[in-house]
Order: structure tokens, then C-alpha cells, then sequence
């Protein structure tokens, strides 16, 4: 018997790059097709702004700052639509220079006591033989594991558990999939091109591939909490 | 139905449902802090103990498909969020006047299609326009968590508004069934990508 509980899943898309902000709305996006006119008029706009560009969608919110675009939504049955809009937006802007990607997926779990959630950290990060000889009652705030990546592209995975910030007794457990597109010397060819064809091509290999080391570090981890 | 206006308007003695009231910070009465109204209604339905309300009336109240908080200032959900129970994705093939028929296929199993009956009443309004022969959709089914912690059933049907699928797409991605191929073999009009 599991003694934690998942309690929300997110999902994210960070593009870098360089990008114009103020033209990422939501009325842009029904210009375009990409979104319906009722969810553009209902659509909450923090910012639009040359620096900076916020809004937040029926089940997901787009962040565009001049380096970066961030589509993320904690709605798992709205993951595809948010693949699908940061591929249609892009499609829409072939010349945006996009160099690099991060497909993000974070499970947030709950356990049911502190001593779960304590127990649950040192089976992670063992505190022997090195942390209780080096500090008193440590525990885990945050570790990363990166790994190269085994397929065709340039990049890395990184594992990250960490105390989350949204649950009590909580740990969230999150992998970036990261995808460098471009080498040096080839930035005269850098657009958006390269991107879409990974977001569409890499987003069902990417969830299965990170919800494996979730789960695996999940498992694991709870294997000796009791 | 909404649960929060009929949660209002019950009553209930906290001694009489034998359940462990849990003290709330501000609040002058015990609240329950999540309590499941299946388990309840059924325990007590025969004692009536909802008709001293005068409000909780038994036709309205349908405890097997809510799970109500009682009382606010309960303990609360992170986020509101939802989570997938079962995807399909599907394709439009023929379009009635009130609705559609798709062919429906889950994610690496794209032999096996099933055909569906959608009326436009379960499309958003935004999306309905939309609706033709060979348009992409998924129609998922999921659980949705309010901040308040209420738990509902829902199924949704998503009109994919990608702005181009050439053949690479269908080919890379879903169906793969040479019926599908073929039909959008032919399809490759699109000038909006580069």
C-alpha cells in the first residue's frame, strides 16, 4: 500500500530563444485560428507587454519574456492542447529564432505523515555514511541527476526531487527533457523549425521517458518508507 | 448539479452522524473536512435525517456522483487540476445535423478504431465550426479536482487546431491505418508552413 498520494501533475514547454512578447495574446491566437474567440475573450491577460507577455488560458498559461517562452497547465487532460498550440504558434512564426527546449513534467505527491515523507528523502539520499557525520538531521531540500541523452539529438535529462512548495509533507518529483538544436557556427540557420519538429515529434517519447524516472524514483523511494 | 448551495442548506448535528468534527481556525462550528455524501446519504437516508432541513430535498440530491465539503474553510487542494483517465483520438468522418460520427482510436493501438456518436452539445461553441470530414479531436475522459477538493467525472472533446498536418505528421503521428493515409494523402493544401 502506497502511503503518499499524487496529488497534481504539471507539464511544461520552455522555448529559448528570442522572441517579441507583446505580439503573444490572446486575441492573436483566435486571429490565427489557434484558440476560439470565446476562450480568447475569456482569457485572463496579466502583462502584454515588449518585455513581457502573460496570460492564462481556459486550462494552461503562456509566459513570453524577450528569451523565453513558457506554455505550462497543471489540467493533465489539457497537455496535448498546450503541445498542440506552442506547435501552432510556431508554425505561424517560422523565423522565430528558438535554440533550445526544455519539455518539463513535474508529479507533486503528498505522503501521510512526516515520518513517510523524512523516510522517504533518506532512502533517496542515504545520510549515511557522509551527511549525519558532516551535519545534524540533514535531509534532502533538492537533487538532480542529469543523464546524456540517448537519441539523436544534443541535450540532457535531468531528474530533480525536491521539497514542493504547493503540497504539505510534500515532494515534487521532475524531469527536464532538454534538447540543444543547434551547434555552434550554425547560427545562421537557427528558426523555429527545428523546435516544432521536436515538440511534435518528441512529446509522446518525452512523457513516457519521464514518467518512468517519476515513477521509478517514486517506487523506489517508497520501497522502505512504511 | 452544484453541490455547494445544497451543502448550504443542510444541517447536520455532528453528535447525530457519529463523525469526528474537526475544528476549523475561525469557524464557530465543527466542519467535516472532506466528507464523502455517498457513504453518508446511504447510512442515513432511512432516518430521515435530511428532511429537518426542509431544503435537502432527495430528488435533487445525487450523492453518488459528488463528493461534497460541508461548512467551507476545508482542507483544501493544492491546485485545481485534472487528470487523464482514458484518451482517445479521433478523426471526423461523416457530419449530421446535430452531430458527427468519428472513428475513434487510443495511442498505440491505432488498429483497432471504433466509431462514436458525438452530438455538437458536447463541442464547445468555439469549436463547432470546425467540425468536418477528416478534422483530428481528442475526446478524453478524466477526473477534475477543484481548490476546494471537489472530485467530478468529465469527458471533453478537444478539436485539434493545428494549422497544418502534412504528411509527415499523419505519418509520424496517428492513425496509421491505410484507411487514414489515404484519405489525407490527398489533403496536403496547406501553404502556412514553411
Amino acid at each position: 500500500m502506497t502511503n503518499a498520494e499524487l496529488k497534481f501533475k504539471e507539464h511544461s514547454i520552455v522555448l529559448l530563444g528570442t522572441f517579441n512578447p507583446v505580439i503573444f495574446n490572446p486575441h492573436w491566437l483566435a486571429r490565427k485560428g489557434l484558440i476560439g474567440n470565446e476562450l480568447a475573450d475569456a482569457a485572463q491577460t496579466n502583462v502584454n507587454s515588449t518585455e513581457v507577455s502573460e496570460f492564462i488560458l481556459e486550462s494552461f498559461k503562456i509566459l513570453v519574456l524577450t528569451d523565453r517562452f513558457i506554455a505550462s497547465s497543471v489540467q493533465e487532460m489539457h497537455f496535448d492542447n498546450m503541445r498542440d498550440l506552442t506547435v501552432g504558434i510556431f508554425e505561424y512564426l517560422p523565423e522565430c529564432p528558438i535554440v533550445k527546449i526544455g519539455i518539463n513534467y513535474h508529479h507533486h505527491y503528498a505522503f501521510n505523515s512526516e515520518e513517510d515523507y523524512i523516510e522517504f528523502g533518506h532512502k533517496i539520499v542515504p545520510k549515511d555514511p557522509l551527511w549525519n557525520a558532516l551535519m545534524p538531521e540533514p535531509g534532502v531540500a533538492n537533487i538532480s541527476i542529469q543523464s546524456p541523452r540517448q537519441d539523436d539529438y544534443v541535450g540532457k535529462r535531468v531528474a530533480t526531487v525536491k521539497v514542493s512548495n504547493k503540497v504539505q509533507y510534500g515532494v515534487e518529483i521532475h524531469v527536464n527533457d532538454h534538447y540543444d538544436l543547434y551547434k555552434v557556427g550554425e547560427e545562421n540557420s537557427v528558426d523555429a523549425s527545428r523546435a516544432v519538429q521536436v515538440v511534435k515529434e518528441q512529446w509522446e517519447t518525452s512523457i513516457e521517458g519521464s514518467t518512468n524516472v517519476i515513477k521509478g524514483v517514486f517506487e523506489y523511494g517508497c520501497n522502505s518508507a512504511s | 448539479m452544484a453541490a455547494t448551495p445544497l451543502a448550504d442548506k443542510v444541517t447536520i448535528s455532528t453528535e447525530s452522524t457519529g463523525l469526528i468534527p474537526i475544528q476549523s481556525e475561525n469557524a464557530e462550528i465543527p466542519y467535516f473536512a472532506n466528507l464523502n455524501l455517498t457513504s453518508f446519504y446511504k447510512k442515513f437516508e432511512n432516518e430521515e435525517i435530511l428532511s429537518g432541513t426542509g431544503s435537502a430535498i432527495k430528488d435533487e440530491f445525487q450523492p453518488e456522483k459528488m463528493i461534497v465539503r460541508l461548512y467551507g474553510q476545508e482542507k483544501k487542494h493544492p491546485v485545481s487540476c485534472s487528470f487523464v483517465t482514458e484518451k482517445w483520438e479521433g478523426v471526423v468522418k461523416e457530419v449530421y445535423e446535430d452531430g458527427f460520427l468519428a472513428h475513434l482510436y487510443k495511442k498505440g493501438n491505432e488498429q483497432d478504431i471504433i466509431e462514436g456518436d458525438f452530438d455538437f452539445d458536447d463541442i464547445p461553441k468555439d469549436d463547432r465550426h470546425l467540425i468536418s470530414p477528416g478534422v483530428f479531436f481528442y475526446w478524453i475522459l478524466g477526473r477534475e479536482v477543484t481548490k476546494g477538493g471537489q472530485i467530478s467525472n468529465v469527458s471533453c472533446v478537444k478539436i485539434r487546431r493545428i494549422p497544418s498536418w502534412k504528411k509527415f505528421d499523419i505519418n509520424a503521428s496517428s492513425p496509421k491505418s491505410d484507411e487514414f493515409t489515404a484519405f489525407f494523402a490527398d489533403d496536403d493544401t496547406s501553404t502556412d508552413t514553411p
